[in-house]
């Protein structure tokens, strides 16, 4: 911690430096507005990584006492709370770029089929932007990022004229196609940020599908070396490590002007002064400090005259099944490394073609570890031991396939955060109760998840892994939390603005998963990318036009 | 001495010659790159049980030989199982709990069958002990046997004896391209995605 003594009010103070906080801190700095970000964490090592260290490798360190870099917060540093026969699993990276160090790359374009659902079937409220509201932002991301993937364009999955080739798929992935397409299902070419070529000024993928362990030379969007590392250099950013925020603080007139942070290693409490506050501390997190701002103006939390801050989490549903293609049992062994992960998609599609279903909203697909893999975790699964079973495995292994549908679920009022004064953390700030729990619609969805699976892995004439059927993830499995602070037109419902501006307090921004109306079944980084992107253009036009 | 940027370059600017193969994994720049950036380890510290008894070692390593045993490949012992697993059972009291009854049980049939311990069973008594332990109705006792199974898989092919002589994994390396399924085969009949002109 480098905290001056005598601290200058900034423009903006940033909370967070993940693909939110990152995309705000850089968009604003090349406008020439002055930003402090607060970051929870420090800088990962590149160096330390373990990107390359094979799994045999890695237990003998572990017995050397090594550990490979801490990416995840130990939940034991941030206690949360959940009712006991409601857990959630909360996963989050404290650090310079967040969840982006290790995230999953799947970079799908929300269309309107997603932006147009709640106004269509009237489950909460509708969203207060439609594609082409955010698509010149999605144009903008492609480019600047660089996403690999078709050039299809699907009324579910909007293309792209700015996509870096695809990397082919794999022979299992090749066949699910194949098999897909016989019933009437579409798997296209999947949309990653991963460059598969050098792309500005980072080089490719060197294709060793070890991605979730950090990549060693950054070939995947990071918000740290594509977005906090650029925005350095225009000198007008500068960084707090360690500095957990509590609240955002107010004027008498309830207008935000600063923050109160504590020092991680210190344990000192910190205020920063600022004229605007961006918050992008992760859906969670976020909810947490908005929470935990009350003041007179603000009994609720700050901007929390809806009562819709913290209420209305929604994650996402989603199970595995596994099968094996004959065409590849007992054949040659690839390596199906590859960008790490699928490189097929398979867009929603069950509301097409006059098809009925007792749910609202969709699901897709995603398919990663098809192939050889780094462990043969199916062998679990396989009845029987001895020579048999050894040589069963064996013959398996070129020839998996993984399907792992992911479905939307409803936001609830009753699916909510809240912070309890009881009960504070170690620096005395309220800690976090979670409540949250999937309902009927998502088990009548999964069912047709299930369908689709199952229709898909016959189709392919596969040997289907013994699964137990109905059986879901554990909620927040997906690691991908939205809607607690969500946009909307009405301020009575919404707390933020179509530009992720507080209804309540024109100063206060929040541009992550939170603002989000609704979670669609997609991966939602590429969208708060984009949409944390418009926002700050909009607020750095506001502050230019003296509004804010 | 190579440094990783140079590695690095080397592979890029081989990739751009045609005359060189696409998959650099067995260049001595690949390799060099891959061993000088990273110290690499992958000896067991030591060997010898440092949680279980000499005894209840012995056993452990019977049972891991009797799910993966060595055929033309190495089986779970000679890929070091039972070290790596009396490692994991030491670190985790709910894993010893269900060691200690599920070898205690073990003993137990042993005698029952003649009078002895499981490691002096012939490998027909033995097989059938497991046979019948793997779908006893007693969860714990089939939940002890599962366990045994799983820490037994999931060690033995993380191991470079069962994930790469056994299974011949060679993934996670270097790699100028990625050339994909080569196979028309395996291809849809026509493209669902249209894909770009590289």
């Amino acid at each position: 911690m480098n905290a001056p003594k005598t601290e200058p009010v900034y423009d903006v103070v940033i909370i967070g430096s993940g693909a939110a906080g990152g995309m705000a801190a850089w968009n604003l700095t090349r406008q020439g507005v002055s930003v402090l970000v607060l970051d929870a964490g420090e800088r990962f090592d590149r160096a330390k990584f373990w990107t390359h260290v094979k799994p045999w490798q890695a237990m003998a360190r572990h017995e050397r006492g090594q550990s490979a870099p801490g990416f995840y917060l130990d939940t034991q540093e941030q206690p949360y709370v959940t009712p006991s026969e409601k857990p959630f699993e909360l996963i989050r990276v404290w650090g310079r770029g967040g969840k982006t160090n290790v995230w999953g790359r799947v970079s799908l374009r929300y269309s309107d089929v997603d932006f147009e659902g709640p106004a269509k079937d009237g489950w909460q409220v509708p969203w207060p932007i439609r594609y082409k509201d955010i698509a010149p932002y999605y144009d903008k991301v492609d480019q600047f990022i660089g996403v690999c993937g078709g050039l299809d364009d699907q009324d579910s999955l909007p293309g792209s004229k700015y996509m870096l080739p695809p990397p082919p798929p794999r022979c299992g992935e090749r066949l699910l196609q194949k098999a897909a397409q016989k019933i009437g299902v579409s798997i296209v070419a999947g949309r990653r940020a991963v460059l598969t070529k050098p792309h500005n000024g980072h080089p490719a993928c060197h294709y060793c599908g070890a991605c979730g362990s950090g990549c060693d030379v950054g070939a995947f969007f990071n918000s740290s070396d594509y977005l906090i590392d650029p925005a350095m250099k225009t000198g007008k950013l500068t960084i707090r490590d360690n500095a957990v925020v509590a609240r955002i603080l107010v004027d008498d007139k309830g207008l935000a002007n600063g923050v109160q942070y504590f020092d991680r290693k210190t344990k000192d409490e910190r205020k920063v002064k600022a004229r605007v506050v961006v918050v992008g501390a992760s859906c969670v997190d976020s909810t947490r400090i908005l929470l935990n701002s009350k003041s007179s103006a603000h009994p609720n939390g700050i901007g929390n005259s809806s009562d819709a801050i913290g209420r209305y989490l929604c994650e996402q549903i989603r199970f595995h099944v596994y099968g094996f293609m004959p065409e590849l049992m007992n054949g040659p062994v690839h390596d199906d490394s590859g960008i790490g992960g699928e490189h097929i998609y398979m867009p929603r599609f069950n509301h097409r073609d006059g098809r009925k279903r007792d749910y609202l909203r969709g699901f897709g697909m995603q398919f990663w570890d098809c192939g050889a893999q780094a462990n043969a975790g199916y062998a679990k699964s396989m009845p029987g031991f001895g020579a048999d079973f050894k040589k069963a495995v064996k013959s398996r292994y070129p020839a998996m396939v993984a399907l792992h549908p992911y479905g939307e679920t409803l936001g609830r009022p009753e699916n909510r955060i809240t912070v309890d004064e009881s009960n504070v953390d170690m620096y005395g700030v309220p800690r976090m109760n979670i409540e949250y729990q999937i309902g009927e619609n998502e088990h009548r969805m999964a069912e047709e998840m299930y369908d689709t699976a199952e229709q898909i892995l016959q189709s392919a004439k596969a040997e289907i892994l013994p699964y137990q059927r109905g059986w879901l993830d554990k909620p927040g499995s997906a690691i991908h939390e939205h809607g607690t602070c969500r946009m909307g037109d009405d301020s009575k419902k919404s707390p933020l603005n179509a530009f992720n501006q507080m209804h309540d307090v024109k100063n206060v921004f929040v541009v992550d998963g939170s603002a989000f109306t609704t979670a669609s079944e997609k991966n939602p980084t590429l969208t708060i990318l984009a949409m944390a992107w418009r926002a700050t253009d909009y607020l750095a036009g506001e502050m230019k036009r003296g509004n804010v | 001495m190579h440094s990783r940027r140079t590695a690095l370059i080397k592979l890029a600017t081989a990739a751009t010659s045609a005359a060189i193969s696409p998959l650099l994994a067995d260049t001595p720049e690949a390799e060099h790159h891959v061993h000088e950036m990273l110290e690499q380890v992958s000896a067991p510290v030591a060997t010898g049980p440092a949680y279980f008894s000499q005894g209840d070692y012995d056993t452990l390593s019977k049972l891991v030989d009797l799910i993966i045993p060595r055929t033309d490949t190495p089986g779970a012992v000679d890929a070091g199982v039972p070290h790596w697993i009396d490692r994991q059972v030491g670190a985790k009291p709910e894993l010893q709990e269900r060691f200690k009854e599920g070898l205690a049980y073990l003993a137990e049939q042993s005698h029952t069958v003649n009078g002895s311990s499981f490691t002096l069973l012939t490998e027909q008594q033995q097989v059938a002990i497991l046979q019948a332990l793997s779908t006893d109705p007693d969860t714990a006792r089939s939940g002890f046997f599962k366990t045994v199974k799983d820490l037994t898989v999931d060690t033995y092919y993380k191991t470079e004896a069962g994930l790469v002589k056994e299974l011949g994994y060679h993934g996670n390396t270097f790699n100028a391209s990625f050339p994909g399924c080569t196979h028309p085969e395996h291809w849809p009949a026509t493209e669902d995605s249209k894909e770009h002109a590289q």
